[in-house]
Formats: C-alpha cells, structure tokens, sequence
C-alpha cells in the first residue's frame, strides 16, 4: 500500500529536501530553536503565555485556554534544555 | 386529577434551584461554580432556602470537585517544583541555558507554583456569592475539598520525595540500576550519570519542603478571598444601616 504511494512520487512532495539544501534546512531549526526556545525571544513568549494563562484562565474565566498556555510555557521554559540534552546523548 | 398531586407547589417568582431532589450535582469544576453562582444569585432575590435544601450528597459533590482538583492541580505542582529547584541549583537547562540568571530562577519558581495557585484563585472567584446557605454550604465544602486534596497531594510529595533521596537515588541502589544499562549506554557515560544523580539528589529533599510552602498557598488562597469578600460585605451592610 505504502510502496504504491511511494511508487507515485507522492510522498516524495513531503520531503522538505527537495525544496531546500540540508544546510538551509538544519539552519532553519537551529534559527527557530534559538528563537523560540532560547534567548530573549523564548523567555519574553514564555513570560506572555504565563501571564496569559491566569488571564484568560482566572480572570476571563476561560480554565481550557489558561491550562493550554501554561502547558505551552512548560513546553517554551523546559524543551530547549531537553533538546540539548537529547543533542549531547547522542553525540 | 391524580397527576396534579405529584406537581411540585407553584412558586411566585420564588426560588428556582436544582431539582426537586435538592441542589444540582456538580460533575466537575465548572459545574460547581455555575452551581454556585446560580444559588447565590436565587438567595440574592429570594432570600435564603430552607436547611434541608443542601443535602449529604451534595455537600459530598462538591467536597469530591474540590478534593480532586486539589488532588491534580497539587501533583502537577509537586511533579514541577524539583525541576524548578533542579533550575536554581543550575543542574537542570532553563530556556536552553545552564547557567539562570536570576529572572530565568524566578520564572522556573513562578511556573512550578502557577498551577495550582491558578486553580486556587479560581477558585476564589466565587467569594463574592458566599450570600445564603446553599451558597455557603456549597463553598465551604469545595474549599474543604481543595484543602484536603492539598494535604493529601503533601503527604504523597514528601513520602515520594523522601523516597527517592533515601532509596531510589542513594548512591548504593542507583549504582547497580545504572550498571545494567551497560551494553546499551557507554562506561562513561553511565559514570557521568552516577555522577550528575548523587549530586541532584538532595533537590528532592528541598523539593519537599518547598512544597509545603505551595500547599500553604493553595489553601489560603481562597480561604483569605472569601473572609475578606465576607467581612467587605458586613461593612458595608453595616454602613446602609447607618444611613438607613
């Protein structure tokens, strides 16, 4: 089943390697991590979710929404150590 | 007609609550603070209901939301706190870095206590409708429910805490566990873990009496809410009786 698609080229679209080099790929994610997960940028994102959590969870009543954004700053404040850690383990 | 005496008597814009085996039941959080929210909106107009209203089963209702979200809300707090202490003893990355400065240890500290301090503040939204007896009966059985959650949530932190800095983690029990990892994980390796587990291990004993700390907080949070909601509302009861 999964050979007839291959077969086609199909999945070949997904495959972000055929649009970008290597380089320019691993290059992007490291420049999304060091926005995202690191830095000024993470710590400011994290800061605003976290008070956005006990805005719309508290304040505006929303618990769904306020218990999404904490996990989200869990995620922002704890991933980037992890991912390091995973970088080194397998190096 | 034989049906119409098992209608409930008519009520002239009386009270409207529930159902007529007493108060609704709330399944979760948001049920019991609607629940809550329409009691005291019906006491507000019509005056209190009568004691029997509130019944054992409700009062437990209520006390299993509290208990379970102090329960939960406690645990995700407990799971967090070693993490956030692991962060400020500089053994675990905060935001990539290993080296915190002293907002990234604050902000480790703020995020292990914002949920269950979000959920008591929650909570404590309902200060304001501790007005009759449904309302009060309702309340004071969520927060008794928060609290003991809390305590409980306490006892399983420091048992488990306890457990791992004297059992799972001392130096002659984690050894050998680390050893069997061997053939899949290098000497080295291995040695460095030994290494980073003996020195981390004593976070787990500040864990758990930080904890306490969190667990303090949580229940006061509310409880402070609603004495000062109820002693605001006496004052100013006591003010329109000065003036008339």
């Amino acid at each position: 089943m999964l050979s007839f698609i291959s077969g086609t080229g199909l999945l070949d679209n997904f495959n972000p390697l055929n649009y970008v080099s290597q380089g320019e790929y691993v290059y992007w994610w490291s420049e999304a991590y060091r926005l995202v997960l690191s830095g000024f940028w993470g710590r400011l994102i994290a800061a605003l979710c976290l008070v956005g959590a006990f805005w719309f969870g508290v304040y505006r009543k929303m618990p769904g929404l306020g218990i999404f954004l904490f996990f989200i700053t869990v995620t922002i404040t704890y991933l980037g150590g992890l991912i390091k850690a995973a970088l080194w383990w397998t190096n | 007609m034989a049906l119409g005496k098992d209608l409930p008597p008519k009520q002239d814009g009386g009270l409207v609550i529930g159902t007529l085996g007493g108060a609704e039941k709330p399944t979760g959080l948001l049920t019991a603070i609607s629940a809550i929210e329409n009691y005291a909106m019906n006491e507000r107009e019509s005056g209190s209901v009568p004691h029997g209203f509130f019944t054992t089963q409700n009062r437990v209702s209520f006390f299993a939301v509290g208990f379970t979200g102090g329960l939960v809300s406690g645990l995700v707090a407990a799971l967090l706190t070693p993490i956030a202490i692991g962060v400020i003893e500089n053994y675990i990355p905060i935001f990539g870095s290993h080296e915190p400065s002293l907002y990234d240890q604050c902000f480790a500290f703020a995020v292990s206590l914002s949920f269950s301090l979000g959920y008591a503040a929650f909570i404590s939204r309902v200060r304001g409708d501790y007005v009759g007896t449904a309302s009060k009966s309702a309340i004071n059985n969520l927060v008794s429910g928060l609290a003991t959650g809390a305590v409980l949530k306490l006892i399983i932190a420091l048992v488990g805490f306890h457990f791992m800095y004297f059992v799972v983690l001392a130096p002659q029990n984690i050894g050998p566990l680390l050893l069997k990892l061997h053939p899949l994980v290098k000497l080295p390796t291995l040695e460095w873990w030994f290494q980073w587990l003996g020195e981390f291990r004593h976070v787990f004993l500040i864990s758990s009496y930080v904890i306490v700390l969190t667990t303090f907080l949580t229940v006061a949070t509310p409880v402070v809410a609603i004495m000062l909601s109820v002693r605001g509302s006496r004052r100013r009861k006591m003010q329109e009786k000065k003036w008339g």
